[in-house]
């Protein structure tokens, strides 16, 4: 198709209409969601068509399934939004964290491949329980591996540990990565705000939806717990999430 | 117009690459060697250095100094739209109409009054098939001819 072929765009209505920002917010959407759809279908025609040779097919339907479960994760932010919180108010039951961190993790190898950035949980045998809602906190998680890989310096690792405190009976998850740009102090302190992209992630990837970081926030809170960020080396950042009812397997502290 | 001084490669310019490995594939069948490039800054250099068979460019990627500063005194569209700076620079350099390709989510009429003065083509992600048909067509082409 040439330029000839486009469509003119659609005039986006002055007034009455969505605020701003919705506007934008809808735009980045988009944008988020067509690149791993586009990404699906390109691979999905390219087996129909014989392209890829035999041997490279399992590596890029593994692709395709964490492009898909990209866009789902997405629709589930935008959904929490839209539904602010509701969800929450569903059953809690056990969630095993070296579970739902690896289930979570697995989803972002073929991107961290690509950039080579590897997450990396340090114990991966103690099973630490919360209770809670499974499908909240492996969301919580995936935006956050999300952010670190896409985000992340060439070669780095994303290391993650679980632990019970004993003190307060809280389950600790850290999830530590390097940035390609380090994030600012001042850029630091937005980072949990509704739509924010800070300087650093603008230098990386052009578009996003500044919803993920917004989105842990709420659901980690709505859970009882606490988030927070810091800085850790010259290009370090430490995100620390902290869940009430921690239950580690022997009944002892081990973090 | 320039001669296509590396005809055996192309350049795929998008910020996030790993969205696009269908068409890395895609070229490697057809025995096309790609350059992923990620912002564009370093496609503007890479484009300098030499001919390549086509650059597929996506528009919303990262612009960093110097060249912000360049976009700005072309006009608001080539910095919200940093690809289309990138594609401006490669028809300047003697890259034919169809050697540059706009590969993008957004449709924008700013954008498609520019992409017609400078006679590329533009085509929207979300059906391959679109962009393979064209990219047979570019790769039909034998430059050194």
């Amino acid at each position: 198709m040439n330029s000839s072929d486009i469509e003119p765009a659609v005039a986006i209505p002055k007034s009455p209409g969505p605020a701003n920002f919705d506007l934008t917010l809808l735009a980045n959407f988009v944008h988020q969601i067509v690149n791993p759809l586009n990404g699906i279908a390109g691979t999905l025609d390219n087996l129909v068509e014989n392209v890829i040779e035999e041997s490279r097919r399992p590596q890029r339907l593994n692709a395709a399934r964490a492009q898909v479960e990209q866009c789902i994760t997405l629709l589930r932010n935008l959904a929490f939004l839209a539904q602010r919180g509701a969800e929450v108010k569903s059953e809690k039951r056990i969630v095993v964290l070296p579970q739902a961190i690896i289930e979570s993790a697995m989803f972002y190898q073929e991107e961290g491949a690509i950039n080579s950035v590897r997450i990396q949980l340090e114990d991966r045998a103690t099973q630490n329980r919360v209770t809670g809602h499974p499908e909240l906190i492996r969301q919580v998680l995936m935006n956050i591996f999300d952010n670190c890989i896409k985000y992340g310096k060439f070669g780095s690792l994303v290391e993650v540990r679980q632990w019970i405190q004993k003190s307060t009976e809280s389950a600790l998850i850290t999830i530590r990565g390097d940035s390609k740009n380090p994030l600012s102090p001042n850029d630091m302190l937005h980072i949990f705000e509704l739509g924010f992209r800070g300087a650093n992630a603008r230098k990386t990837v052009a578009s996003g939806t500044g919803l993920g970081l917004y989105i842990c926030k709420q659901i980690v809170e709505s859970q009882s717990g606490s988030i927070s960020v810091q800085s850790d080396g010259p290009s370090g950042i430490l995100f620390t999430i902290r869940l009430p009812n921690g239950q580690s397997p022997g009944g002892f502290e081990n973090g | 117009m320039a001669k296509t001084t590396v005809p055996d490669t192309v350049v795929l310019v998008d910020d996030e690459m790993h969205h696009l490995t269908w068409m890395v594939d895609y070229f490697y069948s057809q025995r096309i060697e790609v350059i992923p490039i990620d912002n564009a800054n370093d496609a503007v250099a890479e484009l300098e250095r030499e001919v390549y068979r086509a650059a597929i460019i996506d528009l919303n990627i990262p612009l960093l100094p110097p060249l912000v500063e360049v976009a700005e005194r072309l006009g608001s569209v080539y910095v919200r739209y940093p690809g289309l700076f990138v594609a401006k620079r490669a028809r300047n350099l003697g890259y034919r109409d169809r050697q540059v390709i706009i590969y993008s989510v957004h449709r924008d009429a700013d954008v498609l009054e520019e992409v017609r003065r400078l006679g590329c083509t533009y085509i929207l992600k979300g059906r391959p098939k679109e962009i393979k048909q064209e990219l047979a067509s570019v790769l039909a082409f034998d430059p050194t001819q």
